[in-house]
C-alpha cells in the first residue's frame, strides 16, 4: 500500500474545497455538468 | 470493524495496480497488484491476510460502525458551517437575447419577453440582494442570453450595474461570448471584475462553425482580439471551450494556439471544457454529444498523443487531480448542487431562480423581487434541502461522497423531483485519474 496523502506536516495549504465547487471554476456551468 | 461504507476501490486503468480512496475519513491509496486481489477476494467473501487487514484499518478503510456514523455525522456538521460562510454567488440576467446563433444553444426555446431591463428592475435587484444576502460574502455574475451587446442602451445599463456593484463593493463575473469584449473594455476598467468567461469551440473555422453570428458570420478572429485586450488590461479570463464528438478533435489546436499566444503564461488566464449535453430539450443529432465517462476516455487518450493539451487544462477526473496537487482530498461532498444555498439567479423579468439551470424558465420561477418581493418558501425549502441525506438512492452509495448528488436541475429534468439523483461516473473517472496522475509514481 503506499498512501497518496502527505502528513499534516507536509501540507502547503489548509483550505480545502470541495471539487466541483472551487470558485475558479463555477462561473456557471461547473456544477450542471 | 467494518469494511467502511464509503470506500471506493478499483483497479488503475492500464495497469496492474489498484486504488482505494475514502473521502471520509481523506484517506487514498494505490494498492499493488497482489494486494489488490486479496481486497477483491475479501469483497468477495475470502478471508484477508492480517497483516495486510491491519494495514486497511490504519488508514480507516476498515471502521468500527459506530465511529463511521459519528464521524460522518461531524463530517456533515462541518460542510454545512463551511457552506453557510462560503461566497455566494448572484445571477443576474439582463437580457435572453443573443447575437449569436450557436449550434447547441439551451435557450432557444425560452421565451424571451420584450420588456426590457430598466434601472427601476436594476435598483430592485440590488436592494433585494443588499438585503436578503445582507452578512453573506458575495459576488454578482452576469450572465445572458449575452450580455454584451453593441447597443448604447446596453452599454449604459451594463455600465449602471456596475456602478450599483461598486457601491455595494462586489466583484463582478461576466458570461459572453466575447464577440464585443474590446468595445466594453473601458465600461469594465471601472468595475472589480473577477473574471470573464469567454468560449472558443476550437480554432478558426472549427469555432466558426459552431459559434456564428444571428445571420451568418465568423466569430473567432474578432474574440481573440477581444482575450487580447481583457489579459492586456489584466482582466482574468476565463476561457471555455464546449466540446462534443464533431470538435474535440481540435482540442490539440486549440491548445496549441493558447499557448503560442502566451495565454497559458498568463496569470491572469485559465481554462475549463464544457461538455456539450441536453439540459431542457434534446438537440437535434444527439449521438454527437459525449457522455460524462466518454469525454473522459476520449481527453485520457488524446492527452497521451498530444501532451501539451495539459498545459492548456488538466481534467479533474472526480477528485484525482484535487489529490495530486493537494497531496490530500477534498472535503466530503455532501452536495454538488449549490442552488439555492451558494447560487441564486434573477432575471430582468423581476423573478428569482434557483440557478443558471433554471433561470429564464417561467415555471421554475421561485418568487420575484420586481415589482414586489415574493418567495416560494415550500419550493425554496426544497431546494435547500437537498443534498446526499435527503435522496434515498444517495444515502445507501459508496460514491455519495465524492459525487454530492449531482445537479437538482437535471435530475429534476430526469425524474421529475429535485429530490433525485444525477449520478456522477466516480469510479471510472477514478480509473483514469490515478493512471493519469500516479501511476507514474508506483513501482
Amino acid at each position: 500500500m503506499k498512501s497518496l496523502v502527505k502528513k499534516k506536516t507536509e501540507k502547503t495549504s489548509t483550505k480545502k474545497v470541495a471539487q466541483c465547487c472551487a470558485k475558479t471554476s463555477k462561473t456557471v456551468v461547473g456544477c450542471h455538468d | 470493524m467494518i469494511y467502511s461504507r464509503h470506500n471506493i476501490f478499483s483497479r488503475i486503468s492500464g495497469s496492474g495496480n489498484y486504488f482505494i480512496v475514502n473521502l471520509l475519513n481523506g484517506s487514498a491509496d494505490i494498492l499493488t497488484p497482489e494486494e489488490g486481489g486479496m481486497l477483491g477476494d475479501f469483497l468477495g467473501g475470502k478471508e484477508i491476510a492480517p497483516e495486510f487487514l491491519n494495514s486497511l484499518k490504519e488508514q480507516g478503510y476498515f471502521m468500527d460502525e459506530k465511529e463511521e456514523e459519528l464521524l460522518y455525522r461531524s463530517k456533515y456538521l462541518d460542510f454545512i458551517d463551511s457552506r453557510d460562510e462560503d461566497e455566494v454567488q448572484l445571477f443576474f440576467v439582463p437580457n435572453y437575447s443573443c447575437n449569436f446563433a450557436c449550434t447547441y444553444c439551451y435557450q432557444d426555446e425560452y421565451a424571451n419577453p420584450a420588456t426590457g431591463l430598466t434601472h427601476k428592475v436594476v435598483d430592485a435587484f440590488f436592494c433585494y440582494i443588499n438585503t436578503e444576502f445582507a452578512g453573506r460574502k458575495k459576488y454578482l455574475t452576469i450572465f445572458g442570453g449575452e450580455p454584451l451587446q453593441n447597443s448604447p442602451k446596453q452599454k449604459e445599463m451594463i455600465g449602471y450595474m456596475l456602478r450599483l456593484a461598486n457601491d455595494s463593493a462586489l466583484e463582478v463575473c461576466f458570461v459572453t461570448n466575447g464577440y464585443m469584449l474590446e468595445e466594453y473594455i473601458e465600461i469594465l476598467g471601472n468595475a472589480r471584475i473577477r473574471e470573464i468567461q469567454v468560449t472558443l469551440d476550437g480554432k478558426g473555422g472549427v469555432h466558426d462553425t459552431r459559434r456564428f453570428l444571428k445571420g451568418g458570420g465568423t466569430t473567432f478572429d474578432k474574440i481573440v482580439k477581444g482575450i487580447d485586450a481583457c489579459l492586456l488590461n489584466k482582466i482574468p479570463v476565463n476561457l471555455r471551450m464546449v466540446v462534443d464528438k464533431e470538435n474535440i478533435d481540435g482540442l490539440p489546436e486549440l491548445a496549441q494556439f493558447a499557448i503560442d499566444k502566451g495565454w497559458t503564461a498568463s496569470e491572469y488566464f485559465k481554462t475549463q471544457l464544457g461538455r456539450n449535453y441536453e439540459l431542457h430539450h434534446c438537440q437535434a443529432t444527439s449521438e454527437k454529444l459525449f457522455s460524462r465517462i466518454s469525454l473522459y476516455e476520449t481527453l485520457y487518450k488524446m492527452a497521451k498523443l498530444h501532451p501539451h493539451i495539459l498545459e492548456f487544462y488538466r481534467p479533474a477526473y472526480s477528485v484525482s487531480k484535487f489529490l495530486a496537487e493537494n497531496g490530500s482530498l477534498p472535503d466530503p461532498l455532501f452536495d454538488a448542487c449549490p442552488a439555492c444555498k451558494t447560487e441564486w439567479a434573477f432575471d430582468y423579468t423581476g423573478h428569482i431562480f434557483s440557478c443558471t439551470a433554471t433561470v429564464g424558465k417561467v415555471d421554475e420561477s421561485l418568487g420575484t423581487f420586481y415589482p414586489g418581493i415574493s418567495r416560494k418558501e415550500e419550493m425554496i425549502n426544497l431546494w435547500e434541502s437537498r443534498d446526499v441525506t435527503a435522496i434515498d438512492a444517495c444515502r445507501t452509495c459508496n460514491l455519495q461522497l465524492a459525487c454530492g448528488g449531482g445537479c437538482a436541475s437535471v435530475a429534476k429534468n430526469n425524474t421529475g423531483t429535485i429530490s433525485s439523483t444525477d449520478c456522477r461516473p466516480v469510479k471510472e473517472l477514478l480509473e483514469l485519474g490515478f493512471s493519469a496522475y500516479f501511476e507514474k509514481h508506483t513501482s
